[in-house]
């Protein structure tokens, strides 16, 4: 009997999808916030009956929910509702609509999780694709009229149908190998023969587009250029809240339906990791312009947790989570403090442009010099933690290869940080800022306020979120 | 009795140096004066100086090392502590009415407290009492010293010395664990290292004593005044040096060539003074030689003999004060004019100041006669003639030769006031109502010494007062600056330049520099443009999948 | 009997404490930041009268460690934070919170970003108690760490270095030493399953190739603190250029870590791969030394004798850790106290000097002439810096050189010519500001430090001298 149960988050959001639209077309006078009120009680609701009917599933061999993938959906939904908070700043300052944002970032979060709960490969990379469609659709909200950015969301146009078709025919091809596209039907297909030529293509292609998704290098070219082009809000929900669930995805790919075939995949992976970190560090030391920067610094973050995951270790997942975790809060919380480099009602994303910012917004700057040293692992802040717990991972698997490369790169991004903070704190204010909203110093206060908590007593979260993945 | 006298003393020092007075500073010296020669005539008395009670404090006491800080009465402590005292007195009289500008109560104050720490170390029984009370002497001459030249050289020839101090006593105690002098001489016998150790101790002796080849610190005291630079010859450094030897002595033991050592600085000291008396032109330089061939002299006996050194020494060092005042006469009644070659005559006008020279002289004889043991007889007279030919060739100098003296000083050319004459007269008493009379002596002296100033038969040698290069220069300062200072600096800078900033700045860093800047550029270039960057990475994406295939198995 | 207040934890967080009040302090050009200054002087004093309480419930020994205080951090892994503190670790808390007190005093007519300077130090300090009374490796490492981002603060915004190039490499540099301590670290732990005492260390047996690297890495990591040659030159460029006095001082602590974490790190019983990485970092640390005092002397910059002072001095307690001896450690610590004091009166005092030669636009040279209360202290802080016995460092230096004589004779008199000649080098500096030549011009403008000022420098005189009596004087029995 199907358990129409499982499907009420997702109807939640539907809904509220389809309340918007409704909105948008009927009601006049629509302002910026009408479309975040209602999205915010779409997702709340929505996350609400997650967390009640976490283990509620549709259809085993189909859709499915456990405490592993509630926990991530949860995490998803959290950091949502905190873009979406922040990002009303935005639409409010600049006086546009917000429908297109919102609508579109509900559109996503339902892809999410869908692609989370599915263990139909079709379903799987269906809603994945529609994700990615979603995505393009978004970045072109409110692009300016610049030649130059328009023209990189357009090449993401192709590049993102170039991967999206690689994913589904990938997806076809296993399904056409398998004689179905259940999970269970690719695990049985790749446990016969782990070695199959064939079956590990259409893997790769799959993988392949996942990793795109992800930003993982060497796929990761079109990042820099397109989430620099997109408005705050956008680059801002695109560089920390779909990292999650795609990462889920990932590891649900590979645990659920290709573990026969992973071992393949190991050395294609690390490669993969090695790379991203030290692209992700190099890279970040050439840029100018700080959402460029922080690109290249989740490409950073994201080849760790890929490390970490090919490790093999007994704590792999809970490794990479914690560490993915620690440094979305720290990621989020330097794309709210860009909210607030703000001069003459523009927002300032070159770094020159904040010269000096910490004489006249000395807390803005302390919040910024916090998630910085927090992304680079320093103690003692909390992203200190997840060094810690990724390094002991990798040690207790002896990849002192990756060790190195992780070294190496910390060493590089902190050169990175270091001329981030040079400029704000130690060259001359060459400009004025504008005063900075409340609401953000509260966003931001909240962000240090649960760093600060969890650098304190870890042992109680770290012990849930061990106990949720099963360990 | 002892240490509560050294107490108050203390108190009386310290109480100079904080409220140093700019009014009615006279007062205050004489006041001061006055409280501390009753404290230190009322301790130097054989009940409290010989037959008192020891004090002693336990200083340290960890595991890695103990000491204790001791006041011992006893004869040795009597002499030197008579001797010292005596002369901290009147150098403290002198201050009060010498014009010694504003900071007489602040000098008197650090008299009293070299005089303590001098006292420190004659009664030390272990290594740390002795280094803690020469470095202290160091400190305080360092401030008794305004200059900031004689200061330099002051500290810089007894840093050296003292560091060379420390690292004996370090090498000692290293190897015998315990600082107490008597367990010196197990050391002697037992140690390794004794060549380095004795090696050190020389030196350190040598540089405090202001010997010759490091007795340019000695000559800077001509630049202070002779009250200033007698007390810190005779109480302080210098004397701490040859106190150094004394209390140390039982190394001399060590190895057979340590006194020749000694003997061999003696006669360089000796012969050095001597043969810079007749060349130096400035009668204040040339009365630091003489005390200079006195010290010289002195660390000559101890070496010969200890006992002849402790009969000796509480009277030396006051003929070296006599012979320095009488000598300070006619400079004091020339108007402070210097130069010997710019003297002559004097006899006509100053003819009191030459008669004390001449009694003390006789008085120096005197004592020699007396107190010259056997073993050290014929090397004290030898050394004592030389000293008193160079006073006499000075005196007929001064007295009898031509006068070249500039008409304003030849006029103003008088007697000094009695206050010069006083201590010459009560030593002069002192000796010869101490003393059997040595006639014979005495008047052979005498006679050979009024001879030479009369008939001046070496005056030819005043010809080296015309070179410039002579009197300005000093050879051990050339030597040092030559073989020591130049090869630091040179050695510095070279160092500087090539460790420092070539080595380092071009080569490390530049190579890391470009290493960064090369990477840099390269991934800047890969992500130039979306498309060709797209198809770049996207082939090594697949590359690497075929490679992972094609190799697995082997990972 | 353990206390009931956790000392150590209050130790650490009440400079937090101290950055939280300050941030509610006013701070405008009424106040000139005259407010933030005693807030943090406070501070510094009350953390201070805390370790001198805590002083009172231990016994005096080195390398017994007590008030244990353990935190149960993580549990996955299984990480507990564990404090503790010996006579050692307390008295160059105390020295160290003394030198900042002096810093705190030479910036105290300085109002612009006084702020954020108090900040900045409080954090230091705190991360430099969390550092000195950490016992286990994971605390330890944490605050090895996290005290180069105040570090870097101060010097970068405050400090008046020109070249950031140059700023930016030393921060790498001391990065990278941590990050290779860190994977030791890791390491170890993974080896043994458990959190480990510093004092431990030296009984985890790990296989020869892992053993030869974790150790490579921990000797790495303290040498990348202390100026040794080649690697002194980022730490110098930066250390001998700081104009700031607070920020001098505090960016001239960080080689103390160094010698600290060999400290407590160094095995007791040396492992074979390690001996002959001893031979190397001793022939190389007494040839820096000699070298960095050779330009020391031919150095005309002041800022840099007293590095050179500082250095020499550091990586002579660092040849006294190795000796194979504990006996002496408590006498390094003893002399590291007053050297501390020393130092940063010394730093103040020519900040002071200096600051009257931009106004006057005199010359250093001669300038004491016409300054006597200023030269008399200075004269005494130099003279206890040269080792005279006017502090502990006279008594416990002895010790340690008669150690090292016993052990080397060639390497110590090496030293001990290095010693000589930076001690050289300050006195040079000294006789040059004591010259009386008469000063050209302005020498009317010049303003000696005011009775109060000179009672405070003499008060820290007094500190010295009592510390040469008996360095424990502020302990009761």
């Amino acid at each position: 009997m199907l358990n129409f149960m499982a499907l009420i988050p997702e109807t939640l959001l539907s809904a509220t999808l389809v309340l918007m639209l409704l909105t948008f077309w009927l009601r006049d006078k629509n302002t910026p916030k009408t479309f975040y009120t209602i999205a915010k009680w779409g997702v709340l609701a929505a996350l609400i009956a997650e967390v009640v009917l976490y283990n509620q599933s549709l259809l085993r061999e189909n859709y499915i929910n456990n405490s592993q993938i509630m926990l991530f959906k949860v995490i998803v939904y959290l950091l949502l509702l905190g873009n979406m908070h922040i990002s009303l700043k935005w639409f409010l300052s600049e006086d546009k609509s917000s429908f297109r944002f919102y609508f579109t970032v509900l559109l996503l979060q339902l892809c999410w999780v869908a692609a989370l709960s599915a263990v139909n490969l079709l379903v799987f990379v269906a809603v994945l694709m529609v994700g990615l469609a979603a995505a393009y659709w978004l970045l072109g909200t409110h692009i300016q009229d610049d030649e130059e950015e328009l023209n990189e969301i357009r090449r993401f146009r192709w590049v993102a149908l170039l991967y999206g078709g690689i994913g589904i025919i990938g997806a076809w091809w296993l399904g056409a190998l398998s004689g179905g596209f259940q999970f269970a039907d690719i695990r049985a297909l790749v446990t016969e023969n782990p070695q199959n030529v064939e079956a590990f293509a259409a893997a790769a292609m799959v993988m392949v587009s996942l990793l795109f998704m992800l930003g993982v290098a060497p796929f990761h070219f079109w990042m820099a250029g397109v989430l620099s082009a997109a408005i705050l809000p956008v680059s801002g929900y695109l560089s920390v809240v779909p990292l999650f669930a795609i990462y889920a995805c990932l590891i649900n790919l590979m645990t659920e339906a290709l573990e026969p075939m992973f071992a393949l995949f190991i050395p294609v992976l690390k490669v993969f990791a090695v790379i991203s970190i030290l692209i992700g560090a190099i890279g970040a030391n050439n840029e100018n312009n700080l959402r460029k920067l922080f690109v290249f610094s989740r490409l950073f973050v994201i080849g760790i947790v890929l490390a970490v995951l090919v490790g093999l270790s007994e704590t792999a997942e809970f490794s990479g989570f914690v560490f993915l975790l620690v440094s979305m809060l720290a990621m989020a919380g330097i794309y709210t403090v860009f909210y607030g480099f703000k001069s003459k009602g523009e927002y300032l994303s070159n770094m020159q442009d904040v010269a000096g910012i910490a004489e006249s917004k000395p807390y803005i700057a302390a919040a910024m010099l916090m998630f910085m040293t927090s992304l680079l692992g320093f103690p003692p802040l909390l992203g200190f933690v997840g060094m810690l717990i990724v390094l002991d991972d990798l040690v207790s698997v002896h990849q002192y290869g990756i060790i190195l490369a992780v070294m190496l790169g910390i060493l590089m991004m902190a050169s990175a940080y270091l001329r981030v903070i040079k400029v704000m704190y130690f060259d001359e204010k060459q400009r004025s800022f504008d005063r900075v909203d409340r609401g953000i110093y509260m966003i931001l206060l909240t962000d240090v306020v649960i760093i600060v908590a969890l650098l304190v007593s870890p042992k109680e979260l770290l012990g849930a979120i061990a106990a949720m993945l099963r360990l | 009795m002892l240490a509560l006298s050294l107490f108050k003393l203390f108190c009386l020092g310290l109480f100079s140096e904080i409220f140093q007075k700019n009014r009615l500073q006279k007062s205050w010296a004489v006041i001061v004066l006055i409280f501390a020669a009753a404290i230190i005539v009322n301790m130097l008395t054989p009940d409290v100086m010989v037959a008192g009670k020891n004090f002693v404090f336990q200083w340290i006491d960890t595991s890695a090392i103990k000491v204790k800080l001791l006041l011992k009465p006893s004869t040795e402590m009597y002499r030197f502590g008579a001797l010292l005292g005596m002369i901290t007195l009147v150098v403290m009289f002198y201050n009060c009415f010498y014009d010694e500008g504003k900071m007489r109560l602040r000098n008197g104050g650090l008299y009293l407290l070299i005089f303590i720490v001098m006292m420190f170390l004659i009664s030390a029984q272990n290594m740390m009492q002795i280094l803690i009370s020469v470095c202290f002497v160091d400190i305080l001459c360092f401030y008794l010293l305004k200059d900031s030249n004689l200061k330099r050289r002051y500290m810089f020839y007894n840093m050296m010395a003292d560091m060379a101090l420390i690292i004996m006593c370090a090498l000692i105690w290293g190897q015998i664990k315990s600082l107490n002098l008597g367990d010196m001489l197990q050391f002697v016998k037992k140690a390794p290292d004794k060549n380095i150790i004795l090696g050190l101790w020389c030196l350190v002796v040598a540089v405090k004593s202001g010997v010759v080849l490091f007795h340019d610190f000695v000559l800077d005291l001509k630049k202070v005044s002779l009250v200033r630079g007698l007390f810190i010859f005779y109480v302080a450094t210098p004397m701490a040096g040859l106190l150094l030897m004394w209390k140390m002595y039982p190394l001399l033991a060590a190895s057979a060539w340590g006194h020749y050592v000694f003997y061999a600085w003696t006669a360089a000291s000796v012969v050095w003074a001597f043969l810079a008396v007749f060349a130096v032109d400035d009668l204040k330089a040339k009365i630091m030689y003489w005390n200079m061939m006195l010290m010289g002299i002195m660390m000559g006996v101890l070496a010969v003999s200890k006992l002849a050194f402790v009969k000796l020494v509480p009277w030396l060092p006051w003929c070296g004060i006599m012979i320095s005042t009488a000598m300070i006469l006619p400079i004091v009644a020339a108007s402070n004019e210097v130069l010997v070659s710019k003297m002559g005559q004097f006899a006509k006008k100053i003819k009191f100041s030459l008669l004390f020279t001449l009694l003390v002289i006789a008085a120096e004889v005197q004592i020699i006669s007396a107190l010259a043991t056997k073993d050290v007889y014929w090397y004290l007279w030898i050394a004592v003639a030389l000293q008193l030919l160079s006073v006499a060739h000075v005196l007929g100098q001064i007295y009898f030769a031509p006068a070249v003296v500039d008409e304003k000083v030849w006029a103003l050319l008088k007697n000094p006031n009695l206050f010069y004459f006083l201590p010459l007269m009560a030593f002069v008493g002192l000796v010869f109502s101490h003393f059997e009379f040595a006639a014979g002596a005495v008047c052979l002296a005498l006679g050979v010494v009024i001879l030479v100033i009369v008939l001046r038969p070496m005056r030819g040698l005043n010809c080296f007062y015309r070179d410039d290069t002579l009197q300005r220069v000093s050879p051990c300062s050339v030597l040092y600056d030559w073989l020591l200072v130049t090869p630091i600096k040179v050695v510095g800078r070279v160092l500087w330049l090539m460790i420092d900033f070539v080595f380092i700045e071009r080569t490390i860093i530049n190579m890391l520099r470009k290493l960064a800047a090369l990477m840099m550029k390269i991934v800047a270039m890969l992500h130039k443009d979306m498309k060709t960057s797209g198809i770049l990475f996207t082939l090594l994406g697949v590359a690497v999948l075929c490679w992972a295939y094609y190799f697995r198995g082997r990972f | 009997m353990q206390p009931i207040i956790p000392y150590l934890l209050f130790i650490v967080l009440l400079p937090l404490v101290g950055i939280v009040f300050l941030l509610l302090a006013k701070d405008d050009e009424k106040t000139a930041g005259e407010n933030v200054l005693k807030v943090a002087a406070l501070t510094v004093i009350a953390n201070l009268a805390l370790i001198v309480r805590a002083f009172m419930h231990i016994s005096l020994e080195y390398g017994k460690i007590q008030l244990v205080e353990k935190y149960q951090w993580l549990e996955n892994p299984k990480i507990a934070l564990v404090f503790g503190v010996d006579c050692f670790a307390l008295l160059l808390m105390v020295g160290i919170h003394l030198a900042i007190l002096i810093g705190l005093w030479g910036v105290r007519n300085e109002a612009e970003g006084q702020k954020s300077r108090m900040i900045f130090t409080l954090l230091f300090l705190s991360f430099m108690c969390g550092f000195l009374t950490a016992v286990d490796i994971f605390s330890f490492f944490i605050f090895f760490e996290a005290m180069l981002l105040p570090l870097y603060m101060m010097v970068g915004m405050f400090g008046e270095v020109r070249r950031q190039g140059t700023l930016f490499r030393f921060t790498l540099y001391n990065l990278l030493g941590a990050l290779l301590l860190f994977v030791a670290i890791v390491v170890i732990f993974n080896h043994q399953g458990t959190n480990i005492f510093l004092n431990k260390i030296s009984g985890v047996k790990l296989g020869q190739l892992s053993e030869f690297m974790v150790w490579c890495s921990i000797f790495a990591a303290f040498v990348s603190r202390i100026p040794i040659w080649p690697f002194h030159y980022w730490i110098s460029s930066i250390s001998a250029r700081v104009k700031n006095p607070l920020v001098f001082i505090i960016a001239n602590i960080l080689p103390l870590t160094g010698v600290y974490g060999f400290m407590r790190f160094w095995p007791k019983t040396m492992p074979d791969v390690m001996i002959f990485l001893v031979v190397i970092l001793e022939v190389i640390s007494v040839l820096t030394m000699l070298f960095i005092a050779f330009i020391a002397i031919i150095n005309k910059d002041i800022q840099y004798k007293i590095f050179s002072f500082m250095t020499v001095y550091y990586i002579f307690y660092l040849l006294g850790v190795f000796l194979p001896t504990d006996q002496i450690l408590l006498n390094v610590g003893f002399s590291i106290f007053a050297f501390l004091l020393i130092f940063a009166a010394l730093d103040v005092m020519l900040s002071f000097m200096n600051r009257q030669q931009e106004n006057t636009g005199i010359s250093t040279e001669g300038c004491l002439q016409y300054m006597p209360r200023l030269s008399m202290v200075f004269t005494f802080m130099v003279l206890a810096g040269i080792g005279m016995p006017l502090s502990s460092m006279f008594v416990n230096n002895f010790v340690i050189i008669a150690e090292l004589l016993n052990y080397n004779l060639v390497t110590s008199f090496v030293a001990l010519a290095a010693l000589i000649l930076v001690s050289t080098a300050l006195l040079s500096d000294l006789y040059r500001r004591k010259k009386d030549d008469n000063l050209a011009n302005g020498k009317e403008m010049i303003k000696d430090i005011s009775t109060g000022e000179a009672a405070f420098m003499w008060g820290v005189s007094v500190i010295l001298v009592l510390s040469f009596v008996n360095p424990l004087w502020f302990v009761r029995g």
